[in-house]
């Protein structure tokens, strides 16, 4: 995602969340300021849409919920709440009122297509926010430069196992009980250097 | 990373040039970038690093490499320098022209900047994947007391975990521990300031 200031001036908490609920982007807040996180890229749009295909097409059968980029994700460290490429679960997904938006509090996975302006932060801080989640248990990374992703998945509450998968790897979803192809992720894309 | 020269240089052309340089340099596909630590902040980090472990490791067999050290990187070849190195036992080295290529460091430290973090946290740690010895990889943040380690626990999968004030961290390989706040101290942030 790309994370671009929008005012110069600072909002409350009450005005961004007025704000963000009537936006058409989505935005989010750091201590008084707010940020476009925009995909900023067709092949953003493309990586996102889909992985949450993929996971869908899995898990129609089962009591599961695919999120896009779109619902808003409680996390207990970075409140109010911050924005994800794609986010799933099994079972009963939980929300939590905030004024008029809901909040999703149970969410398993988190996927993040990586852009050059927030690679850094979803690499490193945006993950240590996310493991403030309870129920969140593995932390997709997904270039859109090249075939290449990144697994990360709880082991306990102080390691994460680290894993990364290429071209003709797949890679496992214990918490959905699912493959994804990392050649199926990125089928039809064309990369800058080709 | 600052890209250097905009001119694209020979694998010949940059080994020469980077044996004669007083920065450091790494090359990617004909292009040469200076891989310089760009604060003061860094290199006290650096510094402070390569001194908790050296009081740790100097006796006991252990050697800590300052960030002049060339490591030899199979998947990104020629060579590649990390802020701290270190490593048990004997240092194995391989020439390349001039230069001594080191090949088997267990422990990477990377302090992190803003012009190369994505490097650092992304393709420069699956690069460095392929050093047979390399058993742990630490990212130091320079703006917060913020430490992630990876160790490594198969081929496949890495151990993450990370570590904030007042937390102290074991590096398994080399029987050492670091604490954030020694890491840390006397280091101001840029919101401090």
């Amino acid at each position: 995602m790309g994370a671009i200031p929008i005012t110069s001036r600072q909002m409350t908490l009450e005005e961004y969340l007025e704000f963000d609920y009537n936006a058409e982007g989505r935005y989010e807040y750091f201590d008084g300021e707010v940020f476009e996180m925009s995909g900023g890229s067709p092949e953003h749009s493309l990586l996102g849409n889909r992985i949450g295909f993929l996971l869908q097409r899995e898990l129609i059968q089962k009591n599961c919920s695919v999120y896009n980029s779109e619902v808003q994700i409680k996390v207990p460290t970075l409140l109010p709440y911050r924005y994800g490429d794609v986010s799933a679960l099994c079972g009963q997904p939980i929300y939590e009122d905030l004024g008029n938006q809901r909040l999703l509090v149970n969410p398993t996975l988190i996927v993040e297509v990586l852009s050059p302006s927030t690679a850094s932060y979803d690499r490193g801080e945006k993950f240590a926010e996310y493991k403030s989640i309870e129920s969140f248990r593995e932390y997709l990374l997904v270039e859109q430069n090249k075939k290449f992703v990144t697994l990360y998945t709880k082991h306990n509450e102080k390691f994460w196992f680290q894993s990364e998968y290429f071209e003709s790897e797949n890679l496992k979803l214990e918490s959905l009980d699912i493959e994804l192809g990392v050649d199926e992720i990125y089928r039809g894309i064309v990369f800058e250097s080709e | 990373m600052q890209p250097f020269p905009k001119v694209k240089m020979t694998l010949d052309e940059y080994l020469e040039f980077d044996f004669n340089a007083e920065g450091r340099f790494e090359y990617f596909h004909g292009e040469v970038f200076e891989t310089n630590g760009a604060s003061p902040e860094h290199a006290l980090l650096s510094n402070r690093i390569g001194r908790l472990l050296g009081n740790q490791l100097d006796h006991r067999g252990g050697l800590v490499f300052s960030s002049e050290v060339k490591i030899k990187v199979p998947r990104m070849p020629p060579y590649r320098y990390g802020d701290i190195t270190a490593l048990y036992g004997q240092p194995i080295y391989e020439k390349l022209g001039n230069q001594r290529l080191l090949v088997n460091p267990i422990l990477i430290v990377e302090v992190l900047h803003r012009s190369t973090e994505i490097y650092d946290k992304g393709e420069k740690f699956r690069a460095y994947k392929s050093i047979e010895n390399l058993r742990e990889y630490l990212l130091v943040s320079q703006s917060k007391k913020f430490v992630t380690l990876y160790t490594k626990y198969n081929e496949k999968f890495w151990f993450q975990s990370e570590y904030v004030m007042s937390e102290t961290l074991r590096l398994e390989s080399l029987n050492c521990d670091l604490s954030v706040d020694e890491i840390y101290q006397g280091i101001k942030f840029e919101a401090e300031k």
